[in-house]
């Protein structure tokens, strides 16, 4: 790794205390971030009783595999994960065509008012969910989407949020090239698809990764708008643990320990992505 | 370079398309247009409710098999349920009801606190149905059915009563070498065996205390010494708890975690909860309702309980407030919904199953002085104690009037939190007591 503190390949002398330093703060920093996730993974395969324990146990007396096999057992985890898997996935796709699509109108093609309907456009994320929730609802009822695949699905996939996004990535593509294909005689279909798109690359990747997690970790809409197990996701089954008077702890950290798996391996996949979709969107931390 | 891209995604959007095909879900028929079936010589249509309650996994097992027993005894009317967990349901059910349509909003469904709710006009009023039937309301627990009441009439039939009891192990007991609890016991003789109990360690960490109870539970010392939070808890005209009566109780809550007895709230909480600090043995006693029996049972602890002990002359002042079964307005099958309601609430339909399962604590004196609750061969032991705190439960803990829950959100219980931390109540009741009053005053009561 090339230190951006040294600005040089081969420190030299003295050089390396900094280094020493740096390498130090960023492993202080990496044990701050992943303690949780030990105390969930700890949590998860501990005795009710030894999960409030003081002094704190790190390494349970007996490990309890069977946390996993109950939490498994009570709750239709397969289902939750399915369904999680479709609408996150699904959700991503729709969002990415439908924001790429009206990106590019706002950011290659002149019509008239087309400033003036960006900004309505953008206004509305000004408008929090809980306001349109209820009139969102009562719409889905309306047609007869209730607790299914359509209203988990459908309504999240047109953000303003991504639009703007994926149009200031392309208003920085130089307008030479939609030019250039014009006159070569390609539609704007053609423009989206073969100049525009393959070059925005980066910013869709990015803007994928957003999407997916937050499609994966959305919790309200799927809560009010399924009705039935077989509808629920896996935030919504998770809450399941949190009961009136008690929390099952040891369950809700297995579940949850089951249902990170697949962000930590897209994560893991998606690494280079990741850092790249940060520093070009600023949306770290979300 | 840009072909392979292309061809990524149009694979990802024909998968996406894919699975949005194949897992096309049918939603059930609408409880709205019940589906005529044939039930062989005599054409009886049957109705479907929509049935909906919170509840951990295990307790909507419980939940479903009372629904099981019901249909087997009522072939005409089917039951659908809906399970949300305790922190969404009411996200949930308020969104329904806003959406004013008939056929998703649950029929019959759990509740707290139903004048809250009956206020805002979605619930069926149930005298008509009470005095049509002949519903014995009689069998309730005294005081009770209150909570369960707006403007003069019954909204809602109440499962079960949230009566605390002093819970103690009895492990920790013996090894203290301190005489269990009795039925006689005072704040005094609470306060010696504190004494006794809590261990501090030369550090000055609390390795145990004596006591962990919820600082919101403070209206149980306050009504056990004649006191109250205001002076009417339906039609309230002003803030009681500065009358000597109310500091006197304050007091004795807040020096018990002065001297290290009783866990302070934010303690309390922070550990997990008077569930988990039992049992890990951070407290020797607990005060709470039965809501914990199973919990207990289940990781096998030496436990009993006893009633909560009295200041000298005082009287029991146990909670007399439940979570209720209630029917929707918007109902479009209330004479079947009236059927399954009065059912849940019968001795031998959902009391007898509920109290069986060992979740609740009966509405219905009939059932808790029956063997299925009194005899039913598992701990706790003393199970009487809590027939004796029913049987002298009290209005008091809540108020039956539209802005309780933001009063007592907003105002009472922050206001309250800071002695809980160690303020001077002599300084904090009265600050409180004043913004009570000026809520008051501003909402127009008493009306």
């Amino acid at each position: 790794m090339r230190s951006t503190l040294l600005g040089r390949r081969h420190p030299r002398s003295g050089s390396w205390v900094a280094h020493l330093a740096l390498h130090g703060a960023l492993l202080a920093g990496s044990v701050l971030m992943l303690l949780p996730f030990a105390w969930m993974l700890s949590t998860s395969l501990k005795e009710p009783r030894e999960v409030f324990a003081y002094p704190p146990v790190w390494i349970p007396s007996r490990i309890a595999w069977e946390n996993y096999v109950e939490t498994v057992s009570v709750m239709p985890f397969g289902r939750f994960y399915l369904n999680s898997a479709i609408v996150a996935v699904s959700i991503t796709a729709l969002q990415i065509l439908t924001s790429s699509l009206a990106a590019f109108a706002f950011a290659r093609l002149r019509f008239w008012g087309r400033e003036p309907l960006f900004m309505l456009y953008l206004a509305t994320l000004m408008i929090p969910f809980q306001v349109t929730m209820i009139p969102n609802f009562i719409l889905i009822r309306y047609l007869g989407w209730y607790d299914s695949y359509k209203a988990l699905i459908l309504p999240p996939a047109f953000s303003a949020f991504s639009t703007f996004l994926l149009r200031q990535y392309m208003r920085t593509i130089p307008m030479d090239l939609d030019e250039a294909a014009r006159i070569d005689g390609a539609s704007s279909w053609r423009i989206w698809g073969q100049v525009i798109m393959p070059l925005s690359g980066p910013a869709i990747a990015a803007l994928s990764i957003f999407v997916f997690l937050g499609a994966w970790n959305d919790f309200l809409w799927p809560l009010v708008i399924t009705a039935s197990l077989d509808m629920r996701t896996l935030p919504v089954g998770l809450s399941a643990f949190q009961g009136q008077y008690n929390v099952q702890w040891h369950l809700l950290m297995a579940g949850s320990v089951i249902a990170l798996i697949p962000v930590l391996v897209v994560y893991i996949v998606a690494q280079r992505w990741f850092v790249e979709g940060i520093t070009l969107s600023g949306m770290g931390g979300r | 370079m840009y072909k392979g891209r292309m061809f990524l995604m149009v694979t990802w959007l024909v998968i996406s398309v894919l699975a949005l095909g194949a897992c096309q879900y049918q939603p059930p028929p609408p409880a709205a247009a019940p589906a005529a079936e044939e039930a062989g010589a005599e054409e009886e249509e049957v109705v479907t409710l929509l049935w909906a309650f919170w509840g951990s996994p295990q307790e909507a097992k419980t939940h479903q098999s009372v629904a099981d027993a019901f249909m087997a005894e009522h072939p005409n009317i089917k039951i659908e349920t809906m399970v949300e967990p305790w922190s969404d349901y009411f996200t949930k059910i308020q969104t329904l009801w806003a959406s004013g349509d008939p056929s998703v909003i649950p029929d019959v469904l759990f509740l707290w606190p139903t004048p809250r709710y009956a206020a805002q006009g979605v619930l069926e009023n149930l005298d008509p149905w009470i005095e049509k039937s002949g519903y014995d309301l009689s069998d309730y627990w005294p005081a009770l059915l209150e909570s369960a009441m707006w403007n003069g009439s019954v909204y809602g039939l109440p499962r079960d009563i949230g009566l605390e009891v002093l819970y103690y192990r009895k492990d920790i007991f013996d090894e203290a070498g301190v005489a269990y609890p009795t039925e006689d016991w005072t704040w005094d003789d609470l306060v010696a065996a504190a004494e006794k109990l809590t261990i501090v360690e030369p550090s000055g960490r609390v390795k145990r205390y004596a006591l962990g109870m919820e600082g919101g539970k403070y209206q149980l010392w306050v009504g056990q010494n004649y006191g109250s939070i205001l002076d009417d808890m339906r039609n309230p005209s002003r803030c009681t708890l500065t009358e000597p009566a109310a500091m006197e109780a304050i007091q004795f809550f807040a020096d018990l975690m002065n001297k290290n007895y009783a866990m302070r709230d934010a303690n309390l909480s922070q550990a997990g909860g008077d569930t988990a600090v039992f049992l890990s043995g951070q407290v020797a006693m607990i005060i709470q309702n039965s809501s914990r029996v199973s919990a207990f049972n289940e990781a096998g602890l030496d436990y009993d309980v006893q009633v909560v002990p009295i200041p000298k002359g005082g009287q029991r002042s146990a909670s007399a407030g439940g979570a209720a079964w209630v029917m929707s307005a918007a109902s479009d099958n209330k004479e079947a919904a009236w059927t399954f309601l009065s059912w849940l609430q019968s001795k031998d339909g959902g009391q007898r199953l509920y109290t069986e399962s060992g979740e609740i604590f009966p509405a219905l004196k009939s059932v808790a002085y029956s063997d299925v609750f009194l005899r039913s061969g598992k701990p706790p032991a003393n199970r009487k104690a809590f027939l004796i705190e029913a049987e002298n439960a009290k209005v008091g803990r809540f108020g039956y009037f539209d802005e309780w829950g933001e009063l007592n959100g907003s105002i009472i219980l922050p206001g309250m939190q800071r002695i809980w931390a160690g303020e001077d109540p002599e300084k904090v009741v009265p600050e409180v007591c004043e913004q009570v009053d000026a809520f008051l005053a501003e909402h127009g009561y008493p009306k």
